[in-house]
C-alpha cells in the first residue's frame, strides 16, 4: 500500500470539505494544503470549529473525502471502498480526548484489542501488551480495570493501545487535557520518541501550551483555513541567519517568523550550482546546513574561487533589490541545504518594513 | 474459532456488572420457563392422550374402520376376532373394551368422568401388572382396579374402598399406575365380565381387539393374510401406528396443540425481547469502546462477534437455571393435575435451541445500533 515514490507521510492537497445538505450546507475546510513528512511532530491548534478535528477525522479515514485529496504514504484515501478504509486505519493509531478504554477488561486486556489486528501469535501478546505498559510508566497496573486507575492512567492506557501496533502516523485528539503536567510531558516525550527512532507522523490537536515545544511544525486553522505552517526548528534557524541579514535586521520575532514561514527548502548535492553568475535574481537564500563557493568569473574566463560561505550565511538579496543579474555564481561544495524566498516575498516583506530606499541604500552600503 | 474468538471478551463484559448479569440471567430464565412451560402442556396433553398405546402388550390391534382415534366408540363385531384367531401365524388374541362412565367420589359423592378398561383377565395383552396380581379378586362381581394417579377430585380410594360406577356398586380390589388426561379424571381397570355388567355392551361387538403374532413371525406378513382373509370392515394397526396417530389427533384435532404451540411462540417472543432489551443496554453502554474498535481498524464482523458471544453466553446463563425451575414447576403440575409432565432430552435440547435462537435474533437487531456508529463522532 505505502509507495516509496513520496516523501511524505501525508500530503493534503486542496482539501474542501462541507457538513449538511441542501440550504444548510456549509463549507468547513477551504483549500487546506499541508505535507508532512515521516517523523515529524505536528501540532495542529486554532479555535474550536476551525475545522482542525475534520481535518484530523479526514486524515485518519474516518470520513469520505468530498473535494481534494489526501494521500497517506503515496496512497490517496478519496475513493477508498469502506473496506479499503478500514484497513488503511490499521496503519494508524487514534487517541481520543475520552479515554473509551472498556470498563470490563484490565488495562493489558484493552491494550491486547489492538494486538488481535496484528499477526503477533497469541503467545506472545501479553508479554507485548505489559511492555507497552511499562514503557508508559504502568508496569505495576497491568491488571487493573479502568476504575481502579487515575484519569491520567487511563489515558495512558488509551495511548499505549494506540501505541502498540507501532502506528506509522499517530493522531491524537487533546491527548494530555486530561493529564497533568508530568503525565503529560510524559506522554509528549513519549510521542516524541516514537517520532524519532521510528519515523512515526504524529499529528497533535491541542490547545495544551505546554507541549507546544515536541512539534516539529505548528499548523493554526482559522474558519477552516490553514493560516500558519510553521516547521518550528527550521523557523528558529532561519530567523537567527535573516536577523544577521541588514534588511530584515530590525525586524520583530513576529515578522521574521512571517518571513521565515514564506522561505521553501531546496538542497543541493555537491558540485552543483546554486545560482549562476549572469542569470537574473529571482530569490533570495539563506544557507541551513553544508559550505558553497562564490565564484566570479573574469574576463578571461577563468574563474577563481573567492569566498568560502557555509551555514547561516545568505546571498541573492543584492540582485532582487538591485533589479540586476547575478553578479556570481554560488557553487555547492558540500551537500547544501537551503531556504529560499521569492523575489516577489522578499520585496513585498522589505517594503513593509522601511522604506524602500532607505533599505536599499543601507544594503547596498554595506555590501560596498 | 473465528465464531467464539470474543467469548473471553463477552464474558468479562457481562461478568463486570454482576447485577445486570443476574437479572438478564433471570430474565432469560423466565421465558425459558415460559416456554417449558408451553411445552409441557402441549406434550403433556399428547402424553396424556396417548396415555393407553404404551401399555398394549401386542403386535397388532384390529378395530372399526371407523374408530380414528381410542376415545371415539365405534366398535366391530366379536365375529372377526374369531375369525382373526384362525389365520395362519396369529398366536393368540384378546378383546379389550373402553367406554366412558361415571365414578362416585365415595367421600363427597360428586361424580366424574372416567374411562372404563375392560380386559381380558386370562391374557389381558395390557401391561398392567395389577391385572395379573388381582386376577382372581377382579373376577368377582363389582369389582373394579383403580388408577391411584387419577385425579384427586375422585375421592381418596384404597383398595376395598366401595362406592358406585356407572349404574352398580363398586368395590376396588387393587390399584394401578396410569394417570389421568384432559378427557378422562381417571381410569379403572375391570374383567370383561363386569364390563358387560356395568356398560350393557353387548358381548357380539367389542372395541379393539389385541392380537399377538407367533414367535418369529413377521407381523406385516400376518397383517397382510388377516387383511386377506376378512372382509374390508376392519382396520389393522400396529401399536405403534395407533400410539401416533393419537398424538396427530391430539395435536391437529383439538385446540390444545394449536393453545399450546402459540403459547411457546409467545414466549420465545418475550425471550426476543428480553433479550433485546439486555443487548441494547449493553451496547448502548459501550457505543463509544465499539466505535474506537471501529476507529482502530477492527472490522464490524469483530463487533457484532462480540454481541453475538455475549447473547450467547446470556442464553447458557439464562437456559441452566430456566431447565432446573421447570423441572421443578413440573413436579407440581404433575402434582396437582396429574398430568405427565415429561422432561426428555429432546425437548430439554428443543427449549435450549430456542432459547439460543432467540437470543442470537436479540443480538442482530441490538448490534444495528453499533452498525450505525460513526468513529468520526469520537472525535
Amino acid at each position: 500500500m505505502p509507495s516509496p515514490t513520496t516523501p511524505f507521510a501525508v500530503e493534503i492537497n486542496d482539501l474542501n470539505h462541507h457538513f449538511g445538505r441542501g440550504e444548510s450546507r456549509k463549507q468547513v475546510l477551504y483549500q487546506n494544503r499541508l505535507a508532512i513528512k515521516p517523523g515529524e511532530i505536528v501540532i495542529m491548534t486554532g479555535p474550536s470549529g476551525s475545522g482542525k478535528t475534520t481535518l484530523l477525522t479526514l486524515i485518519g479515514a474516518l470520513r469520505a473525502i468530498q473535494e481534494g485529496g489526501i494521500k497517506l504514504w503515496g496512497t490517496e484515501l478519496a475513493g477508498l471502498s469502506p473496506v479499503e478504509q478500514v484497513k488503511m486505519r490499521r496503519n494508524i493509531g487514534f487517541i481520543f480526548q475520552a479515554h473509551n478504554l472498556f470498563d470490563a477488561l484490565t488495562a493489558r486486556q484493552n491494550i491486547k484489542m489492538a494486538i488481535e489486528l496484528t499477526d503477533v501469535p497469541a503467545a506472545e501478546r501479553d508479554a507485548l501488551a505489559d511492555a507497552t505498559l511499562a514503557a508508559l510508566g504502568l508496569a505495576e497496573r497491568v491488571n487493573y480495570k479502568p476504575r481502579n486507575l487515575s484519569g491520567g492512567q487511563r489515558q495512558r492506557v488509551a495511548i499505549g493501545r494506540a501505541l502498540v501496533n507501532r502506528p506509522r502516523l499517530i493522531l491524537a485528539d487533546e491527548p494530555t487535557a486530561a493529564l497533568d503536567k508530568d503525565s503529560g510531558a510524559n506522554v509528549v516525550a513519549l510521542l516524541r520518541k516514537l517520532a524519532d527512532e521510528n519515523g512515526t507522523t504524529v499529528m497533535i490537536v491541542t490547545h495544551d501550551n505546554r507541549i507546544l515545544s515536541v512539534a516539529d511544525r505548528l499548523v493554526n486553522m482559522i474558519d477552516g483555513n490553514i493560516v500558519s505552517n510553521i516547521r518550528v526548528k527550521e523557523n528558529a534557524v532561519i530567523c537567527a541567519i535573516l536577523k544577521q541579514c541588514t534588511v530584515f535586521k530590525d525586524m520583530s520575532p513576529s515578522d521574521l517568523t512571517d518571513i521565515a514561514q514564506k522561505m521553501e527548502q531546496e538542497d543541493f548535492t555537491p558540485g552543483t550550482d546554486i545560482i549562476r553568475q549572469g542569470e537574473i535574481g529571482d530569490k533570495f537564500y539563506v544557507i541551513a546546513k553544508g559550505r558553497a563557493q562564490i565564484i566570479t568569473a573574469s574576463t578571461t574566463d577563468v574563474s577563481r574561487p573567492v569566498t568560502l560561505i557555509k551555514e547561516g550565511a545568505f546571498f541573492g538579496e543584492v540582485a532582487l533589490l538591485r533589479d540586476q543579474p547575478r553578479n556570481a555564481t554560488v557553487r555547492a561544495q558540500e551537500s547544501v541545504t537551503t531556504y529560499t524566498l521569492s523575489k516577489e516575498n522578499f520585496l513585498a516583506a522589505v517594503r513593509a518594513h522601511k522604506s524602500f530606499e532607505e533599505q536599499l541604500a543601507t544594503q547596498l552600503f554595506h555590501r560596498g | 474459532m473465528g465464531l467464539f474468538r470474543q467469548i473471553p471478551i463477552a464474558w468479562r463484559m457481562l461478568a463486570d456488572k454482576p447485577t445486570r448479569l443476574a437479572f438478564s440471567m433471570l430474565g432469560v430464565a423466565f421465558s425459558v420457563v415460559i416456554m417449558f412451560m408451553e411445552l409441557g402442556f402441549f406434550n403433556g396433553t399428547n402424553d396424556s392422550s396417548a396415555n393407553l398405546p404404551p401399555y398394549f402388550d401386542c403386535d397388532l390391534i384390529v378395530s372399526n374402520p371407523q374408530k380414528n382415534h381410542l376415545k371415539t366408540g365405534e366398535e366391530f363385531p366379536s365375529l372377526r376376532l374369531r375369525q382373526i384367531a384362525s389365520v395362519p401365524g396369529v398366536a393368540a388374541v384378546a378383546k379389550f373394551n373402553t367406554q366412558a362412565g361415571y365414578w362416585w367420589n365415595p367421600q363427597d359423592r360428586t361424580r366424574n368422568r372416567v374411562l372404563i378398561l375392560g380386559v381380558d383377565l386370562v391374557d389381558p395383552m395390557f401391561s398392567v401388572p395389577a391385572i395379573r396380581e388381582y386376577r382372581d379378586a377382579l373376577q368377582l362381581p363389582e369389582t373394579v382396579l383403580y388408577d391411584r394417579l387419577s385425579r384427586h377430585d375422585l375421592g381418596r380410594i384404597e383398595i376395598g374402598t366401595r362406592s358406585q360406577l356407572a349404574a352398580t356398586p363398586a368395590r376396588v380390589v387393587g390399584l394401578f399406575d396410569l394417570g389421568p388426561n384432559f378427557t378422562y379424571e381417571g381410569h379403572l381397570i375391570v374383567g370383561l365380565e363386569n364390563f358387560r355388567e356395568i356398560t350393557g355392551q353387548p358381548d357380539d361387538n367389542v372395541d379393539l381387539g389385541l392380537i399377538r403374532v407367533a414367535p418369529g413371525t413377521d407381523v406385516e406378513t400376518v397383517r397382510r393374510a388377516i387383511l386377506d382373509c376378512l372382509p374390508k370392515d376392519i382396520l389393522l394397526l400396529t401399536p405403534r401406528e395407533i400410539l401416533t396417530r393419537e398424538v396427530v389427533v391430539t395435536t391437529k384435532r383439538s385446540p390444545a396443540g394449536v393453545v399450546f404451540g402459540i403459547g411457546l411462540l409467545v414466549g420465545f417472543a418475550i425471550g426476543t425481547i428480553i433479550c433485546y432489551q439486555i443487548l441494547f443496554n449493553e451496547v448502548n453502554d459501550h457505543l463509544p469502546q465499539f466505535a474506537t474498535m471501529k476507529a482502530m481498524g477492527h472490522p464490524p464482523s469483530f463487533i457484532s462477534g462480540i454481541v453475538r458471544n455475549e447473547a450467547l453466553l446470556l442464553s447458557i446463563a439464562g437456559y441452566l437455571p430456566g431447565l432446573i425451575a421447570s423441572f421443578g414447576i413440573y413436579r407440581i403440575i404433575e402434582h396437582f393435575t396429574q398430568i405427565r409432565m415429561f422432561l426428555t432430552v429432546p425437548r430439554a435440547l428443543l427449549v435450549m435451541v430456542l432459547t439460543s435462537g432467540m437470543c442470537l435474533l436479540a443480538a442482530r437487531f441490538a448490534v444495528k445500533r453499533v452498525h450505525s456508529t460513526d468513529p468520526a463522532d469520537l472525535f
